[in-house]
């Protein structure tokens, strides 16, 4: 089965993510996106607008001298969601952080996010790595 | 497109659930299964084996669990990903929110472990807290 059109935009936006080309990963965002990073720790909590969360995904590059790496392991897709369990892995210091992370997007007929959920399946490790 | 057993099979624990019957929860979930409830309320955390998984949605159904009407159900051979609005009321508070919820599947077309995520965590934490 071909696979999804909105599961083929994910895949490029974390092949973006991965490169660091941030310039074009930009454009997979909406200027209103909300971003949802679960846990507890000190970047936790919902980033609204396409600048916030840019911010944010500035501070996980310079925590982890632009190391971490996502790599898909599955991607749902239907007209307007996409879903991804992917495993990423970075190191910050003497942390190492390897977890899969459970990720939901909402998809705009346009193929630009709206919103993204994420949580981890070892949250604990989560925020011990960003603590 | 036929749906994909396992959107079938999340499908209806979703009815089950409205419905009101819990005890249907042991027919989706191994026993084993692990459940990852976000936020910082009363329910957050992480409850591992069948029988904390079903305290866990005892407690959130008690007088009345929340309605779950499914916005959209993703489903590979190994994950399902559902979308649904959750509305409630409680003690004249009301809850009006949409949840992400990422399961995992095993071979045999069980829930092995559950994430749950809110879109307004700090609405869904003051009603749970």
């Amino acid at each position: 089965m071909a696979e999804h059109p909105n599961a083929g935009l994910i895949r490029e936006a974390i092949a973006l993510f991965n490169r660091g080309d941030w310039d074009a990963y930009r454009e997979y965002f909406t200027e209103d996106v909300i971003w949802h990073v679960g846990g507890n720790h000190p970047l936790s909590g919902d980033y609204r607008g396409r600048d916030a969360i840019f911010e944010y995904f500035g501070k996980v590059r310079d925590l982890t001298g632009g190391g971490l790496r996502s790599e898909p392991q599955d991607i749902l897709a239907d007209d307007s969601h996409g879903g991804v369990f992917t495993r990423v892995t970075a190191d910050r210091d003497d942390r190492h952080l390897d977890v899969v992370l459970a990720q939901a997007y909402r998809i705009n007929p346009d193929g630009k996010f709206t919103e993204y959920w994420a949580l981890a399946d070892d949250q604990d490790a989560v925020n011990a790595f960003w603590s | 497109m036929t749906e994909h057993p396992n959107a079938v099979m999340v499908r209806r624990s979703f009815e089950a659930w409205n419905s009101g019957d819990l005890d249907v929860i042991r027919e989706y979930v191994t026993d084993d299964a692990v459940y990852h409830f976000a936020g910082n309320n009363a329910m957050s955390g992480t409850y591992r084996g069948l029988e904390a998984v079903k305290d866990a949605l005892a407690r959130v159904s008690q007088g009345g669990g929340p309605h779950a009407e499914l916005e959209a159900l993703l489903a590979s051979d190994d994950h399902v990903i559902a979308f649904f609005h959750a509305t409630h009321e409680r003690d004249g508070n009301t809850l009006d929110i949409v949840l992400a919820q990422p399961y995992k599947v095993n071979a045999e077309g069980k829930i092995t472990e559950i994430w749950f995520l809110a879109n307004d965590q700090r609405a869904f934490d003051q009603f749970w807290s």
